[in-house]
């Protein structure tokens, strides 16, 4: 291990193929032993920052630093850092066992050595038993896992992880975050790890970045970024959200910042990204469908919209219902099913929320 | 209209039978006659074959039925004719150099053409495969102008090189088309485990191309070693042995011992290859690959 501070740290990288601007000028810093997701919509750059950090691409401009070192023309092969593949792209040719061996045998490791820690590698991944089986005789499952462990025996300063669990179904993909995880935990080595399934991102990650269009729209943990996205690409990418156009109303020092919604309805709200909140100042609310609630009258104490329902869809552990509001739009209100009371298509309701739970963000990138 | 069929629909009752039988007896002629192709098609493609190995051992030197008696009297004739060893070690060697020098000029112009992206690539690509679809009549005269004009002495060597002309983009095309069917993440997976260039060719790439290298060869040694029409303008007073049998088929007298000894070539290389075929099959299975994969993809 290293002592500097950060594993992977991106200072200003840029990334151009021709005219198209794949990475835009991002900034990012990974701790040791820290999993980190980056997560975004196809196309929003990145998985061209992993191939930057992996070595196949080299930044337009920035300084990529590895371990504190700038890393820029370091070769891949070079690299203290180890990616896994989308399509695992294990040699089809080689058994598990040489496979796993392939990166210590290029450190020209010797060889008793090499095969404890294939062994011990696979026997984190929980593939020992397979060690002279064929690629072609695996399962999905068992391929990613190997991939894993070709990639975890080179006991890289940063892994990286293009998407890995994108060609398994969903049953099984679950299985290998919580096992991502527990590896992860176990090797105590920095993950970097791509991917575009918010939920996926949110299950692993200690940290996570939000990109779009080659930007970072937010770097935060899981709840931070969930509660309090900054920008509405965010709040709409991760989960759902209900946004309510509004203007600010009252900032003071102290107290909670206050919006009027356009229908007249006040409310303070928990938090505000700073440089949005001056009074007078157009913002939109964001809601979650799980914070609302429906009542049969207007609540007392709480701020609340009027609508009615439009639509009540039953799925399982959890209820939707879709809310037509009488000032224009819709609001989706999430509830579980151990809740009683039940409203019917066609309803006259009202829609509340705690103001501990309504985060503003800035109207401009509409 | 749309009544007057209705009513031919509604008319029609004994249709369905008479439909019926038809479709047994055309089942049945459908059968019969897709065995006639079948049967015309083997005729034709194996007939010449099959005439030429039964008339070698045919007592008379005149070509034509009936039977005179069986006899073995034109393979120890064959044997016995000093020309043929002569001309078969010509074409022999001739092929043996030609191979691996295809597989050596078409494994790297694949390697070229598939993995780095220049300008020109494709007039480049266009070029290398252009003797595929030159006739080769064309080729032949083609070599020989090139040879006389550059004052180079026809001999076995011009036959050679005419044959690398012609074979190695053959070598580089197959090549080519498995190299664009591997995962090119493969190649960037050795690199990220630490492997060199030189390395992750020799380590992955190479091994992966092994069984379309195999059949390479096996199909640049046959052309080679058949090769009739190029040889005969480049070869000057060699002999290859395609050459030496259309030289002797002049003579008629010869024509029985030449069907005898193009029989036992013929034989030993459908030996030789589906031999070879099979070796492959065995070594491509020990190491998880599908013969199959050369031919259909994987």
């Amino acid at each position: 291990m290293n002592d500097a501070p950060y594993a992977l740290e991106l200072r200003k990288v840029t990334k151009r193929f021709g005219d198209i601007v794949a990475v835009d000028g991002i900034d990012l810093q990974v701790p040791q032993g820290e999993f980190f997701s980056l997560l975004g919509p196809s196309g929003c750059g990145k998985t061209t920052t992993l191939r930057m950090i992996a070595g196949f691409e080299e930044p337009t401009e920035g300084t990529l630093l590895l371990a504190g070192k700038e890393g820029n023309e370091i070769p891949p092969f070079r690299r203290n850092t180890n990616l896994v593949f989308q399509s695992y792209a294990l040699f089809p040719h080689m058994t598990v066992f040489e496979n796993v061996a392939f990166g210590p045998r290029r450190a020209r490791l010797p060889e008793p050595e090499v095969r404890e820690r294939v062994m011990a590698a696979l026997e984190t991944v929980r593939m020992a038993g397979l060690a002279e089986r064929l690629p072609r005789s695996l399962s999905g499952g068992q391929r990613q896992r190997v991939a894993l462990a070709r990639a975890l025996v080179n006991r890289p300063a940063v892994l990286l992880l293009d998407e890995p669990l994108g060609a398994l179904d969903l049953k099984l993909r679950k299985e290998m975050q919580l096992e991502l995880k527990r590896i992860q935990r176990e090797v105590g080595i920095c993950f970097v790890y791509v991917t575009h399934d918010q939920e996926e991102a949110m299950t692993m990650s200690d940290r996570l970045a939000v990109m779009n269009e080659g930007r970072i729209e937010q770097i935060g943990t899981p709840e931070e970024v969930y509660h309090r996205p900054a920008t509405r690409f965010v709040a709409e990418f991760i989960g759902e959200a209900n946004i309510l156009e509004a203007t600010v109303d009252r900032v003071e020092d102290g107290s909670p910042v206050q919006v009027s919604i356009e229908d007249g309805t006040t409310t303070t709200v928990a938090s505000c990204n700073e440089a949005d909140c001056e009074v007078g100042s157009r913002v939109l609310v964001v809601l979650r469908p799980e914070h609302l609630q429906l009542h049969r009258s207007r609540p007392e104490d709480l701020p609340a919209t009027e609508g009615r329902v439009a639509e009540v869809i039953f799925q399982g552990s959890v209820i939707r219902f879709v809310v037509e509001r009488l000032a224009g739009g819709t609001l989706t209100v999430l509830d579980t099913t151990a809740t009683p009371h039940r409203a019917a298509p066609g309803d006259g309701v009202w829609v509340s929320w705690l103001p501990e739970w309504a985060h503003v963000v800035s109207s401009s990138d509409l | 209209m749309a009544s007057i069929s209705t009513i031919h629909a509604g008319t029609g009752t004994p249709g369905p039978r008479v439909f019926h039988l038809g479709s047994t007896l055309r089942r049945r002629l459908a059968t019969t006659l897709r065995s006639a192709f079948l049967l015309f098609v083997g005729f034709v493609l194996f007939g010449p074959v099959i005439i030429l190995a039964a008339f070698s051992l045919n007592d008379s030197i005149i070509l034509g039925f009936p039977f005179k008696g069986v006899t073995l009297s034109w393979y120890v004739e064959a044997v016995n004719e000093p020309d043929i060893w002569s001309s078969l070690r010509a074409s022999l060697q001739v092929a043996v150099i030609v191979t691996p020098i295809c597989l050596l000029l078409g494994l790297t112009s694949a390697i070229a053409l598939t993995r780095f992206r220049f300008r020109l690539r494709g007039p480049v690509t266009a070029f290398v495969a252009l003797p595929l679809v030159i006739p080769w009549l064309i080729i032949g005269v083609g070599s020989l102008l090139f040879f006389s004009a550059t004052g180079m002495k026809l001999s076995l060597l011009t036959v050679g090189i005419s044959h690398v002309v012609i074979a190695f983009p053959l070598v580089t095309v197959l090549l080519s088309a498995q190299l664009y069917r591997l995962d090119p993440h493969l190649h960037e997976a050795a690199l990220d485990l630490g492997a060199t260039e030189p390395e992750t060719i020799r380590l992955v790439v190479l091994p992966l191309l092994v069984p379309t290298l195999a059949a390479s060869a096996i199909f640049v040694f046959s052309w080679s070693f058949n090769n009739f029409i190029v040889s005969f303008f480049t070869a000057g007073f060699e002999n290859t042995f395609p050459i030496w049998v259309f030289s002797t088929l002049r003579r008629a007298r010869d024509l029985p011992m030449v069907n005898a000894i193009s029989t036992l070539i013929s034989a030993v290389q459908v030996t030789v290859v589906m031999a070879a075929w099979q070796v492959l099959r065995r070594a491509m299975d020990k190491r998880g690959q599908d013969i199959r994969e050369i031919v259909a993809g994987s």
